[in-house]
């Protein structure tokens, strides 16, 4: 059963827009959260499905991974864009594959608790 | 076919704020940017421009969207463009802007636009080496770490295309205009070198499967490696993300550091590039780690080792 790990406060996240986070003090962001609404966040890995180019990094800027509309999660390499809610790529070199899923959490005090798959 | 190489990218972006913060971090000159975008110059004029995707002045997309809307060549004088025009004129539709420029697609279905290059001569930095048993190139009390000026990047330099047909991609820019293949990965493809520059590449193609067609990167020369490391670091402490480097290719020998960016595409920096003549037999090795580069590195912070002693 694995452990949380407290990433920070939901605060810190403005509504809409996206964070990354090194939990283990990482060279490059582990994984991302998009606050979608005041308590609703999603999370993925910070890892581009885009085969050739798997594991790179997505955000083109320090936790900067939406697009223009802030309505798609996109790869700041070749501009793949995902959806927020199941991280479906829906354009690009990747169409059709899948950011991975990461479980984070909102806790009552409005941390951020990350629960890593083993 | 007399083409020195590409003289601007034209991308329409979804967010051009942020493209044009991006442009400008890089180092290039804003030209004319406004709310809608602009114009992104390096010392010698070459640029990259940023427009809203929905502009009405930008080629049609790519159906895969890339944002890479228009690649446009400099060519040395009329006479070539006049070459291209009558060229190009046999099998495809060639449009005439009232600038001059000449508007086509080539075989892959990329916007070109073909003009008298918008080049013009510039004062570069030579950046100046002292390598013992050889003459100084710096002479007593040249100081070689100089951070006190910006780094503008001085000119573009290379293209890279996915393309759907390697084949078919590469035949358009030998046989039609003219640019030679300097040296090849062989599982991606060329390294393409038009007539009018010896540099060994400003366009190479890579070949994918057809929905991943579009733009890999781009990139500006930097007067020289030290120049290449101070820029690259200055933009990943402004938060920009590192994809690939600091290191140093192997075909075209071209110091690199590659960037994410917001127009989809990864930016470069580039410096020392081999040059390359007619009389140059093309090299072919499968790409792999060890083929691309000889090394590669990644920035860690400064430090001070063994801090204050006092
Ligand atoms: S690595 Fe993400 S789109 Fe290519
Ligand atoms: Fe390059």
């Amino acid at each position: 059963m694995s452990e949380g790990v407290i990433l920070g406060e939901l605060a810190e996240i403005p509504p809409g827009e996206s964070k990354g986070y090194r939990p283990e003090n990482e060279a490059q962001d582990h994984l991302f959260v998009v606050r979608l609404t005041a308590s609703k966040v999603v999370a993925y890995r910070n890892s581009c499905p885009h085969m050739g180019y798997e594991s790179a990094p997505m955000a083109w800027r320090r936790d900067r991974y939406l697009d223009g509309s802030k309505q798609y999660i996109k790869c700041g390499s070749h501009g793949a864009l995902f959806t927020l809610n199941s991280g479906e790529c829906i354009q690009g070199p990747c169409e059709g594959q899948f950011l991975t899923p990461e479980k984070v959490t909102v806790d009552s005090n409005g941390e951020l608790i990350w629960w890593p798959q083993s | 076919m007399n083409i020195i190489g590409p003289d601007e990218l034209v991308f329409g972006v979804d967010d051009v704020q942020a493209c044009c913060q991006y442009m400008t971090d890089y180092g290039l000159i804003p030209v004319n940017v406004d709310a809608s975008g602009g114009r992104f110059e390096g010392l010698d004029g070459t640029a990259v421009v940023i427009k809203h995707r929905d502009d009405a002045s930008l080629p049609a997309a790519l159906p895969t969207g890339s944002m890479l809307r228009e690649t446009v060549y400099g060519v040395a004088d009329q006479a070539t463009l006049d070459a291209i025009e009558a060229e190009l004129s046999k099998d495809r539709e060639v449009g005439k802007a009232t600038s001059g420029k000449l508007t086509t697609v080539d075989d892959s279905g990329f916007a070109l636009g073909f003009q008298v290059t918008c080049r013009k001569p510039f004062e570069g930095k030579n950046e100046q080496v002292n390598s013992p048993g050889y003459e100084a190139s710096r002479g007593p009390n040249q100081i070689g770490a100089d951070t006190s000026y910006d780094i503008v990047p001085a000119s573009l330099s290379h293209v890279v295309y996915f393309v759907p047909d390697g084949k078919k991609a590469e035949s358009f820019y030998i046989d039609r205009l003219g640019f030679k293949v300097v040296d090849r990965f062989t599982q991606l493809g060329p390294f393409l070198r038009p007539s009018g520059t010896l540099d060994h590449h400003t366009l190479f193609i890579i070949e994918t499967p057809p929905h991943m067609q579009g733009c890999e990167h781009f990139t500006f020369h930097l007067a020289g490696p030290n120049e290449l490391l101070l820029a690259g670091k200055r933009f990943q402490d402004k938060g920009y993300e590192s994809f690939w480097g600091p290191g140093r290719h192997i075909f075209g020998s071209n110091y690199f550091w590659y960037f994410n960016s917001p127009m989809g595409v990864h930016v470069e920096y580039d410096a020392d590039m081999d040059l390359h003549d007619d009389s140059w037999v093309p090299r072919e090795a499968v790409a792999e780690a060890d083929a691309s580069q000889i090394f590669n590195f990644t920035l860690a912070a400064n430090w001070m080792p063994g801090g204050d002693p006092h």
